[in-house]
């Protein structure tokens, strides 16, 4: 009896057929469970050659901001710079700007960073050298971000101090970029942005420096007002940025701030600005006796106030919206026709004439009063004779014209008659109709301070300065 | 850098103990348990280092241990659905054991074609991923077109008299294929918008759909079956080329590692695209490319995070852990290499280990009943993680999911057809699409 051939796959009886009629097993073709093991051998070899390469490597590769693109986007990467311009403060996060010199041109070499729930004293300012960990955003359009969410995830290395002047950073370029600077200077100036406000810093050459101060800072860290005046003497030891070019100190602590001492305004009459004072800030005092108002280019926005001081052909002083804005709520409504004031200024030509410019920041002194232009009982008596006259007049709105403004809303010219049947224009612009809580109507009986003027074509109108200066009698 | 990091390999081959427990419980998934491992985390902080190659372990073992469920239990995935069916032949000739472990073996020759990768993975991949990465809309759905258009018109065994009839024979199970795309979709434009299950639960929204379109579906077709599995023949002689091992592997790991890359595109997607390409035949190649394709997508995906300046994260793995560690330096990555490696010879040794327990186990029970007992775990699984409205979405996938076998078409098209609105959206004509069905 021979023995039945079995497939030795299956165990079912094969006949001696191969391969195995039943499974299709080929015994011809076949591999023990060795070779499994062989390969589980070089697989452990493999992973632990790679265990020990994990030991011998810990460097962290950054990655160049110049070659972020658009394909990175939500990748996590580490970068590695020098803080370029920041913090900017907002509500539970931080953010800076991060420069590597991975490209010549700054912007393709600068990223964002945006450090949410930041720890204390984790806070970079500009000069300090950070290695950063997060989340990119580099969607294509705008501008590429990085996100930090760990305060572990960045490392900072706090900047040098470099001892300098105005003048140096002046005259030697980008040299002092991105490094932390300490120099003197003087308050001269202010212009107030949407998110901060620039300071400007004189020496006593004349060379300006701006200082950007964020309005976070106030806000959500100091929780007080900066309290600089202008003409003070500072000492200031922070990060010097740029913008645009043009190099910008970036406060990040009011502590990197120290007055130092005041210098004194000279006060001149106002009537007394003369050539040789333009340039020069000096204090100027008297009674408003007219405010007007001063539209913007492209909206309904307001650019200035033009004070008139004591009389209406003294030179005007000029005050810009923001920094209208940054007086207190009281003195802002204290600024009106019949107050007194005292405040500082710049000298300044314009169109030939003499004019004052209100610089910032400082708190003017402020005495309320009462004053009105003289009154013009019969309107047929306004003509070319009083033109820039300021004059206060009664009458009934017996029309209410449109004149259009292109896509913004029209200007109004009103038609106000007198009591003995005479009549005058009134010419509203837009940007101050438009504010005006309770506009004139036809038929009813308004009062009107302004100047008497000529506007879209009409020779003779008043023009309000203020809205306050249109009042409803009945 | 210590070898005290050595601990972090020990946290990889716990995850593969928990892995291997979870994968084989028939349609049970580490992603599934992804969501709740973080939430564990945040409750019970450990080094988030430590989590991560836990769940780099779970992974490793879903991909090479659930193999165990597919041969012996019949309860597929999207991932496995096309290791099924030759596995469980293998299962009804008595070398089940013999399928899961060659299987195994197929799984270990991805992890060693990923460690022969991994060196030049940094260099590679991102230079492909900037390459890629505008031209994705257009590719995916190039995709979907090639996939629906290349579906053979099926043999019925007796050719029709006339042409009417032969067309209608040719149309049949090519059309189903269609159906079945689009009420998949529908399904998709539904599910994906308006989450179903209740909102406590909502990061198990799709769990219900994948079982109802492929493990119940499998499972109901077995318990019509009358058969009994017969005695498993526990041998350590594996009657399969080394040949056809080789080409199984490598068209899996590129099938694999290209849906791992590709968003949306899942294994099974690219194991048929890697399939066509290398002309995968035979069931021995099918089960090994299964495999194989099983741990380049599940675990390359993972791996494609923590590669060195590419940080591209894919997959739900890679998402979920994401939002508590992120590779920070080359040395994780090799960390992460090294554990990928230990962890896979790790669950290989289990699989063997469980092939031969389930062997032994399953030999001479009914079919049949084996069938109803899955099915009583997916069930209850299904309703432990998506409650009743879980069950309800079950069935109704369930029904979509028996048109396939019914009218022999492709399974394929049910992945394709839920996750087209997520194309859509990649092109940005959802919102034009819902708006036309009525959603916005």
């Amino acid at each position: 009896m021979t023995e039945e051939k079995r497939c030795p796959a299956c165990g079912k009886p094969t006949a001696g057929y191969v391969p195995c009629p039943h499974c299709g097993a080929d015994p011809r073709t076949s591999f023990t469970i060795k070779f499994a093991a062989v390969i589980c051998v070089i697989i452990l070899g493999v992973g632990i050659a790679f265990y020990f390469l994990h030991v011998a490597t810990s460097e962290v590769i950054p990655t160049p901001i110049s070659s972020i693109d658009s394909w990175l986007d939500y990748s996590y990467v580490w970068i590695d710079g020098v803080v370029s311009a920041g913090p900017q403060y907002g509500i539970g996060s931080v953010s800076f700007d991060v420069y590597d010199a991975s490209a010549q041109n700054i912007d393709q070499a600068t990223i964002s960073v945006e450090y949410y729930d930041p720890a204390e004293n984790t806070i970079p300012a500009v000069g300090d050298h950070v290695l950063a960990f997060g989340q990119l955003r580099a969607p294509v359009g705008v501008d590429k971000e990085l996100r930090i969410s760990f305060p572990s995830d960045l490392q900072i290395t706090r900047a040098q101090l470099v001892q300098t002047t105005i003048s140096d950073i002046v005259s030697t370029g980008s040299s002092l970029w991105f490094k932390r600077v300490a120099l003197n200077g003087t308050v001269t100036g202010l212009r107030p942005l949407a998110s901060a406000k620039i300071y400007t810093l004189s020496d006593s050459e004349g060379n300006e420096l701006q200082l950007y101060v964020h309005n976070g800072l106030e806000t959500y860290v100091e929780k007080r007002p900066i309290g600089l005046k202008v003409l003070d003497n500072v000492t200031v030891t922070t990060g010097l940025s740029q913008y645009a070019g043009v190099p910008q100190l970036y406060l990040s602590d009011f502590d990197e701030l120290d007055v130092t001492s005041s210098e004194n305004v000279q006060e001149v009459p106002i009537q007394s600005l003369n050539e040789n004072l333009v340039g020069d800030i000096v204090k100027v005092g008297g009674k408003i006796v007219f405010v007007e108002a001063v539209g913007g280019s492209t909206g309904l926005e307001m650019s200035e106030r033009l004070l008139s001081l004591d009389n209406r052909y003294n030179p005007s002083v000029t005050i810009s919206d923001g920094l209208f804005k940054l007086l207190s709520d009281e003195n802002q409504a204290l600024l009106k026709r019949g107050a007194t004031i005292g405040l500082v200024g710049k000298v300044q030509t314009y169109r030939g004439a003499y004019r004052l410019e209100w610089v910032g920041p400082q708190v003017p002194d402020l005495t309320p009063g009462e004053y009105e232009p003289p009154s013009v009982e019969n309107f047929s008596t306004i003509t070319d004779n009083l033109k820039d006259e300021l004059v206060t007049i009664t009458g009934r709105v017996v029309d209410n014209l449109n004149i259009t403004a292109g896509q913004l809303p029209s200007h109004r010219l009103l038609t106000l008659q007198d009591n003995f049947g005479g009549s005058v224009r009134v010419y509203i612009p837009n940007f101050l109709y438009e504010r005006m809580q309770n506009p004139p109507l036809t038929g009813q009986t308004v009062k009107v301070v302004g100047k008497v003027t000529s506007a879209s074509g009409y020779p003779v109108v008043v023009q309000p300065g203020v809205m306050e200066d249109v009042q409803r009698v009945s | 850098m210590g070898m005290e990091t050595f601990v972090y390999i020990f946290y990889g081959l716990l995850g593969v103990l928990i892995g291997s427990a979870l994968s084989i419980l028939p349609s049970l998934h580490p992603l599934n348990f992804a969501g709740i491992g973080v939430f564990l985390y945040l409750m019970f902080p450990i080094d988030p280092l430590a989590l991560m190659m836990i769940f780099m372990g779970m992974l490793v073992a879903y991909s090479i241990v659930g193999t165990v469920t597919t041969t012996f239990m019949g309860a597929p995935d999207d991932s496995t659905m096309y290791m099924v069916f030759p596995n469980q032949k293998y299962l009804m000739y008595g070398r089940g054991y013999e399928a899961s472990v060659v299987t195994g073996i197929g799984a270990l020759g991805a992890v060693l074609m990923l460690l022969m990768i991994a060196p030049v993975a940094g260099i590679v991949f991102p230079i492909f991923r900037k390459i890629t990465t505008p031209h994705y809309n257009w590719v995916l759905i190039g995709i979907v077109i090639y996939l629906l258009q290349s579906e053979w018109p099926k043999d019925w065994g007796s050719r029709a008299k006339t042409k009417l009839g032969r067309l209608k024979d040719g149309w049949s199970s090519l059309s189903a294929g269609w159906f079945v795309f689009f009420l998949s979709m529908m399904l998709g434009f539904i599910v994906l918008n308006t989450p179903i299950v209740p909102a406590d639960r909502a990061f198990q929204n799709i769990m219900p759909v994948f079982v109802g379109f492929f493990a119940v579906p499998w499972v109901l077709t077995n318990m019509i079956s009358r058969a009994e599995i017969p005695p498993q023949t526990v041998s350590n002689r594996f009657f399969v080329s080394k040949k056809d091992m080789l080409r199984g592997t490598t068209a899996g790991f590129f099938g694999g590692t290209f849906a791992a890359y590709e968003p949306i595109i899942t294994a099974g997607v690219g194991g048929v695209l890697a399939g066509h390409s290398m002309s995968t035949q035979g069931d021995t190649q099918f089960m090994v490319s299964g495999s194989a394709g099983r741990l380049a997508y599940y675990v390359g995906a993972f791996f494609l995070l923590w590669v060195p300046l590419l940080h591209l994260t894919r997959g739900g793995m890679a998402w979920t852990s994401s939002l508590v560690y992120q590779p920070r330096t080359e040395s994780d990555y090799w960390l992460l290499v090294s554990a990928i490696a230990i962890a896979a010879v790790f669950s290989f040794l289990i699989l063997v280990f469980v092939s031969r327990i389930v062997a032994k186990l399953v030999a001479g029970k009914s079919f049949k009943k084996v069938s109803i007992a899955v099915l009583l775990v997916v069930l209850t699984m299904v309703f432990g993680f998506a409650g009743l409205e879980g069950l309800a979405m079950m069935t109704i996938c369930t029904g979509i999911g028996l048109i396939p076998p019914m009218f022999r078409t492709r399974r394929l098209n049910m992945l394709l057809g839920f996750f087209f609105p997520v194309f859509l959206n990649m092109i940005g004509m959802r919102g034009d699409v819902l708006r036309v069905l009525g959603v916005y």
